[in-house]
């Protein structure tokens, strides 16, 4: 049968209105606006090329911005892995309250972070706040933790790692399953007999493509991070804890400088993309072993 | 090398008594094929020897020595998995050499980046690479040193499996249906070199398989498992020969073995409507199932069981013919192998057939083998 040519862009049509309305118009328009100074509410505007782009490159805040986002970044996707990969591993090795944990890690990925971050407010108080209560318990100074400029980035990753490290568990587990258990006894016989040694030999080498995946979905939502910074600290104190999507909110919104924050966000659309592909080709290569 | 002697061994997983109370002895330098349908406990058997699983009672020993004391990687023991569990990050020359190398060096020595800080270290990965490089020349693989195990075929990868459980010199080969995931040819072909490998080595091989001709084939004994047991250990011969269980009998034989109901009066075995022979230990009025193989029956002897009904189906296989017979004594078929030259064979005709009594197998009730003496064939006492 001859499909004819009409027909085919009729049934593509109502996905590609949808992707030219929702996605690519946005973009352009975000792109053609960083070049210029439009206002927010303003009437005119000029075209002023590259300048913005320039004006980036010597903004301390915007500086400040990418490498508290950058440090963000590598904090919250460092942890998550780590204490995902090492809970995942632990919660495989018994089979009892498998279900439970995996929910109760779960969890913090499921709920509303600005709700979260409330709670997290409480706790963090510096005199009605639990954590301070536990470290003077145990002897040691309260810090205040979202108020100190040098505390403040590291009490917010403490959050993000809380909130992704399910995620990361959740991506480790079904690695982990995935892991013949032929293997492990092919290992036992072999001498790969010592916990440290069959996670060096088998486990870690075969969770290779999870471990992938899971970085870079988490590095994804680490950059994407903004309801903690806007409900905990508004990028305070001192911009200590400034980062990328608070600042173009800020810019673009607070100070209504729509084609500074224009220019903003399409550096931070290309890095979203830049990390996109590289999920992309992780998940591209399911058998990794060619 | 002394035998390896079980002694009632159990095991459950869960609710499942997977062995019950099972006994077994394997010679030294016999190679031993544990046949059963899926679910028997063979694999579970195969890896309590290996040491992979823990017995929930029973003793596994090595002459004085108790294997169940010994974790799996100092048993002796190389396994051949179904799945080639081949390391798949790895070359197949780091997967050959990976017992070695494992067994050879200390935890120090096996810190990734020591190899080149020790010539000794250096020395033993030298000499495992090279004893490594002989076993896998000598299963005709030494172009595939480098390859990954993805980039191998079914049987390749089967080989370096092979190679990996032979590199380290094991005094038992245990095997887990390795040849049931790849295509026939290559079955065959393997069957014959694992054979080879048993007769070159001269050490112990434990085969676990479902597949009656690969057991029959390959092994010096047969140990037939039902259920968590061993229902016969024998040579290949006696277990198709002299079945002692029902179950031995319809497992093994292709197609499968004819069962008629028969009846034991006196010491008189009677079937069809006449008396066959005798069994030595009377069991008045006791049913029993009397049974023969396919392959048996004749159409040219008058001599014999007489068998005789209607063909229902006819096959034909090349060399044989396997017709299906309606019996007119009785609510049973019959399936008889003939020689594929014998005449044509039609369904809805009749077939006459003349089963020799010595071929006839006597099963009691509860499935155990009876010692049978067939009748005379002129002493022919119809009732």
């Amino acid at each position: 049968m001859r499909i004819h040519p009409l027909t085919t862009w009729l049934l593509l049509s109502p996905a590609t209105v949808l992707l030219i309305v929702l996605l690519l118009a946005p973009v352009a328009t975000v792109a053609v606006m960083s070049l210029t100074d439009w206002q927010f509410g303003a009437a005119t505007l000029n075209w002023i090329g590259l300048a913005n782009y320039a004006e980036l490159w010597s903004d301390p805040v915007f500086r400040k911005s990418l490498a508290n986002t950058l440090l963000y970044l590598v904090l919250v996707t460092g942890g998550a892995v780590t204490i995902g990969l090492g809970a995942a591993l632990l919660i495989e090795s018994d089979t009892q309250l498998r279900g439970f944990y995996r929910t109760a890690f779960f969890m913090p990925v499921a709920s509303t972070l600005i709700a979260m971050a409330v709670v997290w407010q409480f706790l963090l108080h510096p005199s009605a706040g639990l954590v301070n209560h536990l470290l003077q318990w145990v002897g040691l100074m309260p810090q205040d933790w979202l108020n100190n400029r040098q505390l403040a980035l590291y009490s917010l990753a403490a959050i993000g790692i809380w909130q992704m490290s399910g995620l990361a568990l959740v991506l480790f587990l079904a690695g982990l399953k995935s892991i013949p258990q032929d293997l492990r006894d092919a290992g036992a016989l072999d001498g790969i007999a010592h916990p440290w040694e069959r996670f060096r030999r088998i486990t870690w080498p075969l969770l290779g493509p999870t471990t992938l995946f899971v970085v870079t979905v988490c590095a994804i939502r680490a950059l994407q991070v903004f309801d903690t910074v806007h409900v905990l600290t508004r990028g305070g104190p001192n911009k200590s804890t400034e980062v990328l999507l608070h600042t173009i909110y800020a810019e673009g919104f607070s100070f209504f400088r729509m084609g500074y924050a224009s220019a903003m966000t399409v550096v931070f659309i290309a890095g979203i993309f830049f990390l996109t592909q590289v999920q992309h080709s992780t998940m591209e290569r399911k058998t990794h072993y060619g | 090398m002394p035998d390896i002697q079980i002694n009632g061994l159990t095991k459950q997983f869960g609710s499942t008594q997977v062995l019950k109370g099972l006994d077994l002895t394997v010679r030294d330098g016999e190679f031993l094929t544990l046949l059963g349908s899926s679910g028997c406990g063979k694999s579970t058997l195969l890896r309590l020897i290996a040491g992979l699983e823990q017995p929930d009672a029973g003793t596994i020993r090595l002459g004085e020595r108790d294997l169940l004391q010994l974790s799996p990687s100092q048993r002796d023991c190389a396994m051949v998995f179904q799945t080639y569990a081949l390391y798949p990050h790895m070359t197949v020359g780091e997967n050959i050499c990976t017992p070695l190398l494992m067994r050879g060096l200390n935890f120090w020595q096996r810190l990734p980046g020591v190899r080149w800080l020790s010539p000794a270290v250096r020395r033993k990965h030298a000499e495992a690479e090279a004893s490594a490089r002989k076993v896998a020349q000598s299963l005709g693989m030494d172009g595939l040193w480098d390859r990954k195990p993805a980039q191998l075929s079914g049987g390749q990868r089967q080989r370096v499996a092979l190679a990996r459980a032979m590199v380290r010199h094991p005094s038992v080969f245990l095997f887990d249906e390795p040849l049931s995931n790849l295509d026939a040819n290559l079955r065959q072909a393997l069957r014959a070199e694992i054979r080879q490998l048993h007769d070159q080595l001269g050490v112990t091989f434990i085969y676990v398989t479902h597949d009656q001709h690969e057991a029959m084939s390959m092994s010096d004994r047969v140990a037939v498992m039902r259920e968590g047991r061993v229902l016969q250990l024998g040579t290949p011969d006696e277990i198709y020969n002299q079945p002692a269980h029902v179950e031995v009998a319809r497992f093994v034989g292709a197609p499968r073995i004819n069962l008629l109901p028969g009846e034991i009066r006196g010491h008189s075995v009677w079937v069809l409507g006449r008396q066959i022979g005798h069994v030595p230990q009377g069991q008045d009025g006791g049913a029993c199932q009397i049974g023969f193989r396919p392959q048996m029956g004749t159409r040219s002897v008058d001599d014999g069981l007489e068998i005789h009904g209607r063909i229902t189906s006819v096959e034909y296989t090349g060399a044989e013919l396997i017709a299906t017979v309606q019996l007119a004594q009785a609510q049973e078929c019959c399936v008889f192998c003939l020689h594929s030259s014998a005449p044509d064979l039609h369904v809805g005709e009749t077939l006459r057939a003349w089963v020799p009594l010595d071929q006839i197998h006597v099963f009691a009730a509860d499935g155990q083998r009876l010692a049978f003496q067939p009748q005379p064939a002129l002493l022919d006492a119809a009732a």
